[in-house]
């Protein structure tokens, strides 16, 4: 009987949301839309292997300086996981030419806007806004800790800096409500071995196992000019700004082409890998996962649609319907090696998790079943239509926008790969979406985390059973 | 689910399983050295002489025929426009935890369209959407694709002017808050917060509880919201900010129609909750029992209200303050990620303080070099070079105005404060002239080290014996803030 019912609301669902499509406003057309984005106007590599992307616009008299290496946490060696993010804040502690503790100053004094660095799986980026009058300061820091960081490297720098990421491991992971659910998740989705199997952070044990030695191999294999893109947005002359980037950046050597992550496929799984978790925290919650192919491969992209539709049928089944949820979170993230689908329901208190586990595996299921109904052009049509809007609405302020053309840089090697992004979004057609939901979801069992909350446990949370 | 979220720092366990060959080599492989060759030219750091005078975008203002106000700035570097629609009455108007309530459910449905086809018309659009609401100001927050605007107006008009909260609708929001409670009773900055409120705010009065009290989510109902939203958004109180690819004409026409029928009666505004009698100062030091491997501290202070005339100099003292720990607990010492400095300097006083989730083993240490700042900085001039910098970061104004958005929200907080337009070159000017004697005098008026207390989250069996060791004062404990029995 239920499933019966379920079905039937899924097809009038899509009956009415189709007879409600008319006079909507259409996917625009993606060439004219792109030719009024603010895309790279001038792009370059030295000799050095660094490639430039520059974006001229006037509107304030500030420049975003952003440069994007190709080394984040799938990048960490054995045995030293989390060293990626380690070395994110090296690059803070001085150079050769910048005293410790005077990257920060420096800065200030001319008056910086914004400044930080973030380190993903894929990548690790750092970034200033500052006056424009002030280009040159942010290429001589920028260029000095690319060449010349090794100069400044000592024992005393490594073991402060290693206190302060292992208080971010304490104040992200160790202490934060939940903070080990997806740690859980992405070491069972991942095996041992697969790039994306540690964390970014890594974890305490082999962070105190870095020794200086270390540190130094670890620069001399990733921070190269051309392992490495720099992009600056604002105002700028691209001419004359080109021409200081070589002043700055022509005298640091290539390194030997480093390692090339490869795009892996999704690791194969015969039955869902069940792991529970206790923790300190009020309400009990659920996370389901599936690793996906890499960006840009064929499907991936439907993927990104895929994860509203499924956010809105489950959480209209399981929360809504049945109650047994408070909210149903889907999201999906790409990777250069690989993508995660990730499903996070916090649970009313008391819920029977089984149950819940069975509901939303059935909800999924019978989306798959009835799937050209319900992803049917429309459907597909506004979800992609919001990926493509989220898309532009990013390039939004200098630093969003010098961001988006690293990452872009990062993932598929292209600065000014958004254009073709939206151009892949228009492209898709409901067959896609389907497909690959049904291929990369449906057909895999998932890894399923589920946080039981228990007041005599880490608020962290520990491991159960597995 | 939106793509921007690769950004996340995505985050695995540690394996102990059986590896396959992993794909990134050991680093005890073969590296080849490599040397830069120096230069004469990076021996000095090149910094241009002189900052820029802040200037800020020309801004646009014209009415409405209702009197509703508009502020609009026009660029076209992106092909968006960001809009708000912004009232002066926030929080502090209403009972304990409906503007909370109502901020998650607003924009969801109208007298004439139920929450999924407003649902449907907002996917449409592509448009970013979300209500905001402080303890001074009720906004709507759009960001759409220029080319969509006239339908995101009309939209977002109907929403504000003609809103309806189904049960239904209500009960689904309901869950979420109840979600939202429970992330903040976990969480160990929220335990802060609660204790912090708990200690400085009298039993009956408005800001007993940092966020929305659980008992208050269970008694709303759909005629509360509503009563809310018409009360907040009349055109007496209402400011429509703007920014982006259009110009001020089509603005207007697209306004007018959409929000020409906002009305209501001119209602004085309404003053904020009086000032709490002084907590005392016995115990000292109150600590909350939560077990970790940290300790998540705040030293707390009643802040002033917004109608101070040395402004500037309280925002330069925080950004020193910040500075000087800062370099202390994490640079120096490496017993903290961060520090974090929350004030809400609006038209009420409220709970200003300086925190730091530290090493729990360092928790005394911690607690006296936070009081040992303070001390200092209430009684001696601070340095001129570190008073520039201090300056130079707190007068980063063109910041505000980078973004579209930015530029949206920047306009939105002048018209909550009733501010002038020329707002922030003023301010400027004034940062520029604070000097190192009304900094030490703002520290003396505004961050009183006497009436300091320290509030400590953490596993009492390790942070009691530091704090009673350092000798700041009494030291009393309480058990954790709980919502449910685990």
């Amino acid at each position: 009987v239920r499933r019966g019912l379920v079905a039937g609301v899924f097809a009038l669902l899509s009956l009415v949301t189709s007879g409600c499509g008319k006079g909507k406003p259409a996917t625009p057309a993606s060439d004219a839309l792109v030719r009024k984005l603010p895309l790279p106007t001038k792009t370059a590599t030295l000799s050095n292997g660094l490639r430039v992307v520059l974006q001229e616009d006037h509107h304030s008299p500030t420049v975003a300086v952003h440069v994007a290496y190709r080394v984040g946490g799938a990048c960490d060696p054995p045995g030293r996981s989390g060293f990626a993010h380690l070395f994110e804040h090296f690059m803070f502690e001085g150079s050769k030419h910048v005293k410790r503790g005077e990257f920060d100053t420096l800065l200030v004094r001319a008056g910086v806007l914004k400044k930080n660095a973030f380190t993903t799986r894929d990548g690790t980026y750092y970034y200033e806004v500052l006056p424009s009058a002030q280009l040159d300061l942010a290429l001589f820091l920028e260029s000095d800790r690319m060449g010349f960081l090794l100069d400044a490297l000592d024992q005393g720098t490594l073991n402060n800096v290693r206190d302060i990421v292992k208080n971010e491991y304490r104040w992200r992971v160790e202490n934060a409500p939940y903070g080990n659910a997806t740690l859980v998740a992405d070491g069972a989705l991942y095996p041992d071995g697969h790039p994306y199997h540690r964390s970014v952070i890594g974890t305490p044990s082999e962070l105190d196992a870095a020794s200086l030695e270390d540190i130094k191999r670890f620069f001399l294999r990733w921070y190269a000019p051309n392992n490495a893109t720099l992009v600056i947005v604002g105002d700028l002359d691209p001419e004359a700004t080109l021409a200081r980037i070589h002043h700055w950046f022509d005298a640091i050597p290539r390194a030997p082409e480093p390692p090339v992550l490869p795009a892996l496929p999704p690791p194969s799984r015969d039955k869902p890998k069940r792991i529970v978790v206790d923790a300190n925290v009020s309400l009990p919650r659920l996370m389901m996962t599936w690793a996906t192919p890499a960006y840009g491969l064929p499907g991936e992209a439907g993927l990104a649609s895929a994860s509203s539709l499924v956010e809105w049928r489950v959480y209209g089944y399981v929360a809504k319907k049945l109650e047994l949820a408070h909210n149903v979170d889907v999201s999906y993230v790409p990777g250069r090696v690989g993508g995660t689908f990730t499903l996070d329901a916090t649970l009313r208190e008391g819920a029977d998790v089984e149950k819940v586990v069975d509901e939303i595996t059935f909800a999924m299921e019978e989306l798959s079943q009835y799937a050209r109904y319900v992803m049917d052009e429309k459907s597909v049509k506004e979800s992609l239509y919001g990926l493509y809007a989220g898309e532009v609405l990013d390039f939004d302020g200098l630093e969003r926008r010098a961001r988006s053309f690293g990452v872009f840089g990062v993932l598929s090697g292209d600065a000014g790969g958004v254009a073709e992004r939206l151009r892949t979004y228009e492209g898709l057609d409901p067959d896609d979406v389907v497909s690959a939901y049904r291929e990369y979801i449906i057909r895999v069992p998932p890894v399923v985390v589920v946080v039981r909350p228990n007041g005599g446990a880490p608020v962290a949370g520990k491991v159960v059973s597995q | 689910v939106r793509f921007v979220a690769l950004l996340a720092i995505a985050m695995a366990a540690c394996g102990r399983s059986a590896a396959r060959a992993p794909v990134v080599p050991p680093l005890d492989g073969p590296v080849a050295a490599r040397t830069t060759p120096d230069a004469e030219f990076r021996a000095t750091p090149p910094i241009a002489g002189g900052l820029k005078a802040f200037t800020p975008p020309k801004v646009e203002e014209r009415k409405l025929k209702n009197g509703v106000r508009v502020l609009f700035v026009e660029r076209h570097d992106v092909p968006i426009v960001a809009l708000r629609v912004v009232s002066d009455r926030g929080a502090d108007q209403a009972d304990p935890g409906i503007a909370e309530f109502w901020e998650r459910a607003a924009l969801r449905s109208s007298s004439e369209h139920s929450m999924h086809e407003v649902l449907e018309a907002w996917n449409d659009l592509g448009a970013y959407f979300r209500p905001h609401v402080t303890r001074d100001s009720s906004q709507f927050e759009v960001r759409v694709m220029s080319r969509l605007l006239g339908a995101t107006v009309k939209l977002l008009g109907e929403l504000t002017t003609r809103p309806a909260f189904g049960p239904k609708q209500v009960n689904l929001i309901r869950e979420r808050m109840r979600v939202a409670v429970a992330d903040k009773w976990d969480d160990a900055e929220g335990q802060l917060a609660l204790a912090i409120h708990e200690h400085l705010f009298p039993e009956t009065h408005l800001y007993r509880s940092p966020f929305a009290p659980p008992d208050s989510i269970e008694k709303v109902q759909p005629e509360i919201l509503e009563a809310y939203q018409k009360f907040a958004f009349t055109s007496e109180h209402v400011t429509i900010t703007a920014a982006g690819d259009t110009k001020i004409d089509e603005l207007l026409a697209a306004l007018e129609p959409a929000f020409g029928s906002l009305a209501g009666p001119k209602i004085g505004p309404q003053a904020p909750p009086a000032a709490p009698p002084d907590a005392p100062l016995d115990p000292r030091v109150i600590a909350i029992h939560r077990e970790g491997t940290q300790a998540t501290i705040g030293a707390v202070w009643l802040g002033p209200t917004r109608a101070i005339p040395d402004l500037a100099a309280l925002s330069t003292a925080a950004q020193e303050l910040h500075a000087v720990l800062s370099t202390r607990l994490r640079v120096q010492l490496g017993i903290t990620y961060d520090v974090d400095f929350t004030s809400q300097v609006g038209r009420a006083r409220l709970p200003m303080y300086v925190s730091s989730a530290v090493d729990i083993e360092h928790t005394g240490e911690a607690a006296s070099e936070i009081m040992k700042a303070l001390e200092r900085l209430n009684k001696e001039l601070v340095e001129e070079k570190f008073l520039a910098e201090d300056r130079a970061a707190v007068a980063d104004f063109a910041e505000l105005f980078d973004s579209v958005h930015g530029t949206a929200a920047t306009l939105a907080h002048l018209a909550v404060y009733a501010l002038p337009l020329d707002y922030y070159t003023r301010r400027a000017d004034a940062i520029a002239k604070v000097t190192g004697e009304d900094l030490r005098k703002a520290f003396a008026t505004y961050f009183p080290v006497d009436r300091v207390k320290l509030f400590v989250v953490g596993d009492l069996g390790k942070v009691v014996p530091q704090l009673e060791k350092v000798g700041l004062g009494k030291v009393a404990h309480r058990k954790m803030f709980t919502l449910t029995k685990k």
